[in-house]
Formats: C-alpha cells, structure tokens, sequence
C-alpha cells in the first residue's frame, strides 16, 4: 500500500505503547526495598531509593531498549540484504569479531571504554567483509549456504582467537572482563556507556529507518533491483556498514547478545507484513521490548543476576522451535513462505 | 523514419580476460517503437545483450548510445525510468502483496528515503489492470501461479513507466493460453509507442510480435532487420543448424522444423 495499511499502523502505535510500559514497568521492578516493584511515592521519601533508579536502573532499561532495538533492526537489515530469513549479525562474524576485538583491547591495549568500542566494531567490520569475501571463494553450494558457511567458519576462527586471549589473559584482571563479553550482560552498565553508543546507535537506526522502504528493493536479486534503477552493491555496502557499526555499538556494551537478531524480524514479518517500511520498525520495537524483558527477568528472577545472553538464547531458541514446529502456526506459513 | 533509438556500435564482450569472446562486434540499431526479437540457439549471447543494453554488463570495446549518448553517461536513476526488465524469472522472498511488490517498480522516480505515495499506487493499480489481473492485488506475489507471476513482472516493469521494455525469454514457461496473454498484452503496449526488445528460442511468437529480428549465432550477427527479411527458411535454418521452414498465410505465420 502507498502508506501502512491501518491494521499495521495500530499494531506499531501499541507496540510503542507497550514498550513504554514495559520501560515504566522495568525501571521501578527490582529488589530494592524489596523483590518486585518498587513504590512510586518512595522514590521520593527515600534519596538511596532514587539514587539507585536513577545512577543503576534508569541506565541499564536504557541500554537494553537499545540493545534490542539495535540488534533487532540490524537482524532486518541482513536479513533483508541477503534475502535470508536465516541471517543475523551472529551468524557472519559480526559478533564473534567484535567479541574479539573487544578482548583484543582489553589485553593488547587498554580496557578504556573508547579504545575497547572502536576496536570491537573495526573487528566486526573485518569479520563481515571476511565472510562475505570467503563465500565468493567457496566453492560449491548456493550463494546463501556459501554465505552462512564462511559466517561459520569465520566466527570459529574468531571464536578460536578469543580462547587463545582468554589463555594468555591475566585471570585477575583481564579474564573477568573478557568472560563477561562471551556470556553477555548489562549489570555493569552505567550512564556513560549509554552516552558512548548512544549517537551510533541512533545515528544508525535512523538511517534503517529512512531506508525502510528502500530495504524492499535490495532484498530483490542483483540484476533486477540494477533494472529498478538502483546501485544495488553501493547501497547494501552502505546498510551493512550502518548495521554493523549499530550491532558493534551495542554489542560493545552488552557483550554477546545472541538470537535477538534473528528471532525478532521473523515475528516482526509475522505480525505485520513483508514488507519492511512496517516490518523494521516493528522489529525496532519488538527487540526493544523482548531485551527489556528479558533483562529485568535477568536481574530480578534470582538472587543472583542471569547472563542475558544465556537467557536471549533460550526464549530465542524456545521461540524459534515453536514457530518451526507450533500447531498453530503452520510450517508452511513461517518457512516456506520465507527461504523455500 | 523513426529515430535511432538505441545503437550498438561494434560491441565485444568477454566474461573475462581468458574466455572466449561471448559477442563479437555487435552493431545493431533499434527504432523507436519498435519490437525487436532476439534469436538464437543456447548460448549464443541473447541474455548476454540484453544485459549490454540495460547497462548491467559493460562492454569490452564498443559503445553503446541511448537517445545519442552512451549509456554509462546516465544516471542510475536516469536509465530506470528509461528501461524497465522483465527477467526469466524471479524468486520473491518474502511473502509480498501483489501491489506492494508492483510499487517497487516506482523506485527509479523516488528519492532514497522516499516512500511510495498514493499516485504512486495508482500508477501500480493501473499497471496491474493493463495487465488484466486486478482482482489479484491484494494476494501474495509468491503465490501467484507461473502464467500470472510472469504477467506480474510484466505489471512491475510498467509500473517504471519505461521508454524500452526489455523481456528475456517472456513467454518460455508459459502455456499456450498464458503465453498468447503475453503476446496481446505487448502488441498493445506496442500499439501505445513502447519500445520493445525480448529474446526467445521461439521464432512464431518473433513472427507474432516482433518489427524487427536480429539472429546471433555463436556471439555474432548472422542477420538482422524486418522481421519479413530475417525470418526465412534459409536464414533460421543457418541459424538452428536444422532444416526450418516458414509458412506465411492469412496474416499468420508459421515456423517449424522439416526434419
């Protein structure tokens, strides 16, 4: 349609809605005074009370809003691009490159919030222009099994490399930081790494964003989105650079997130529509939503924190076994459509 | 006489530097509002001019000129309002409606961060009524049987508002009913001033629709012109390396194999 269908218009203003209210919900949760919500009029009688949502909370819900919005609009965007329902940064190296530039710094250079930052998304630039340079080599195969194959094979060597940091590392001082990026979390977040992602991090989405339509066009086969009158190669270089950089960015703070990437566009398809000027932004929301969740059940369920990507990774799986296999939803409807 | 269109100018092109040359000094004029069919047998470099003509390849030596200037001096945008492609084929990869994936077509007329708007749309409605399947818009594109995908991607190219419709193999996987769809449907585009250039391994659907046909044999032009001059039994017969016959009565004519 030439403007969203008004079914898909008042699905995003209630996922806004709701996010909103899982945002209100994720601030006063916790187990200050005690496990559950915390009251609103206490905030103001009690200064450790708005102390703690403010320096601890407050930065933290806001990091994973971030988190999920990022990493769910960048999953669209390689979804989109490499016309695979099946890809998200995760899977081409992007992650692993940047969980190793990231441990990279932290033993070669300096743990400095910046320097860790900038060498985690140089590294998860490397690790997609790796697998991407890869998949045109191999030999054998279609184009998106050669692609996630070199994903595979790269993030492995990655992976390979972070084993090898980890033994060299300094178990006092250095492991601990470099175990905290494999498993993922954002207990040690406070305001200044919001500032430090925040402009890559909007920057980037708004970009997305402004190319939600556009994104349509480069899912299409190179020679006809060429006829459509568009640069195909300059303008997917441009939104994958945009998606890594965002994925980098939040991934720098969060360590690795896994899933949120690659589950949360297909319920953003499935929700509204194909068709990405509604499907992207749903997925901004979604990913949103479900990080938010996910993290405050992370920090609130036991006494003891979660790792969130542990927890990511199990609804993520969870979510992605029933869609395959649920009653309700037809395989047919969820896959075929997509990648047959 | 009809202007020159778009010129071929001794065109050569190679996959690269160690394979045979796939087209060996092409040189070929086509007219404005003409329909111009490309035969010959596989591998001959069909699909290889077309995409020469669209700008998609780019040729070895030779240049190539639309409206007198050479291709490569159009802008991206430029050349997607002058020519439209219908591929082969076409897999959709997500699960589209028919009009969402018609307004695609409108990409050449947008800016990078613009949005389709309603003229937009009916310019996509109106494609999709030319094409005779507007109960279908509001369906999936990836659920539309062969014979209506191919005239959806026909609609999509429309939708581009093109001075040349460029169509490779239109017809191919077509039944008889589907293909003599396709065949109205571009003599009427033609009738309205469309510049036309399909390949086909077909030589009655170029005696049906085409003005024009150019026959390449292994990269080179073995004849080319009306299609009344090239369409002859000693000229296919060259062509296919079998014994081909053309029979012309009532205004129909017929192409087959003597062998």
């Amino acid at each position: 349609m030439h403007k969203l269908l008004a079914g898909q218009r008042r699905k995003i203003v209630l996922l806004t809605l709701l996010l909103i209210l899982t945002f209100i919900l994720a601030v006063l949760s916790g187990r200050y005074p005690r496990p559950g919500l915390i009251p609103p009029q206490l905030l103001f009688e009690d200064p450790m009370a708005m102390s703690l949502v403010l320096q601890l909370r407050l930065p933290r819900v806001i990091a994973a809003v971030l988190l999920g919005a990022g990493l769910a609009g960048a999953g669209t965007v390689f979804q989109m691009i490499f016309a695979n329902p099946l890809v998200e940064p995760g899977f081409l190296g992007v992650s692993q490159g940047a969980a190793f530039g990231a441990s990279l710094s932290i033993i070669a250079f300096s743990s400095s919030l910046w320097i860790v930052q900038i060498s985690a998304a140089l590294f998860a630039l490397l690790g997609l222009a790796s697998s991407y340079a890869l998949a045109r080599h191999f030999r054998f195969g279609g184009w998106v099994l050669r692609l996630i194959l070199a994903g595979i094979a790269v993030s492995a060597l990655f992976s390979s490399g972070i084993g090898l940091l980890k033994f060299i590392a300094d178990p006092m001082s250095q492991l601990p930081e470099i175990t905290f990026w494999m498993l993922g979390g954002l207990y040690s977040v406070e305001w200044r790494h919001i500032f430090s992602i925040l402009p890559v991090a909007l920057l980037g989405l708004a970009v997305m964003f402004g190319y939600r339509w556009r994104l349509n066009l480069l899912s299409m086969d190179d020679r006809t989105a060429f006829s459509l009158g568009l640069a195909p190669f300059r303008e997917r270089l441009l939104l994958l650079a945009t998606a890594t950089l965002v994925s980098a960015a939040v991934i720098s703070v969060s360590g690795i997130v896994g899933w949120v990437g690659l589950i949360v566009p297909h319920i953003g398809r499935r929700l509204l529509s194909s068709d990405s000027r509604a499907s992207l932004p749903a997925s901004i929301l979604i990913g949103a939503i479900y990080v938010l969740l996910c993290d405050t059940f992370a920090r609130t369920l036991m006494d003891g924190e979660i790792p969130l990507g542990v927890l990511t990774s199990l609804i993520g799986a969870a979510l992605f076994i029933f869609l395959l296999t649920g009653r309700k939803i037809k395989r047919g409807k969820f896959l075929a459509r997509e990648s047959a | 006489m009809p202007a020159n269109l778009l010129e071929l100018e001794q065109i050569s092109y190679r996959y690269n530097a160690h394979s045979q040359l796939v087209l060996d000094d092409v040189t070929l004029k086509i007219t404005e509002g003409s329909v111009t069919a490309v035969l010959g047998p596989n591998g001959a470099g069909k699909s290889t001019l077309l995409d020469l003509c669209l700008g998609w390849k780019e040729a070895e030596t030779g240049r190539i000129l639309l409206r007198g200037r050479e291709i490569s001096s159009y802008s991206r945008k430029e050349m997607g309002q002058l020519m439209s492609l219908v591929p082969q084929n076409e897999r959709v990869r997500f699960d589209y409606s028919v009009l969402e994936y018609l307004l695609l077509g409108r990409a050449p007329y947008l800016s990078q961060l613009e949005m389709p708007k309603a003229e937009d749309l009916g310019i996509a409605e109106r494609a999709l009524a030319t094409v005779g399947i507007p109960e279908l818009r509001h369906r999936s594109a990836s659920r539309l049987s062969g014979g209506e995908h191919q005239l959806l991607m026909i609609a999509r190219a429309l939708v581009q508002e093109p001075e040349i419709l460029i169509l490779d193999e239109p017809t191919s996987q077509l039944d008889p009913g589907n293909r003599q769809r396709v065949v109205r449907l571009l003599r009427e585009l033609h009738a309205q001033g469309v510049t036309i250039i399909f390949s086909t391994h077909d030589p009655g659907l170029a005696a049906a629709l085409a003005s024009h046909a150019v026959l390449l044999k292994k990269g080179k032009i073995l004849q080319a012109g009306v299609e009344e001059s090239v369409l002859k039994d000693s000229c296919l017969s060259t062509l296919y390396d079998t014994e081909m016959r053309v029979l012309r009565q009532e205004g129909k004519t017929i192409v087959y194999c003597a062998e």
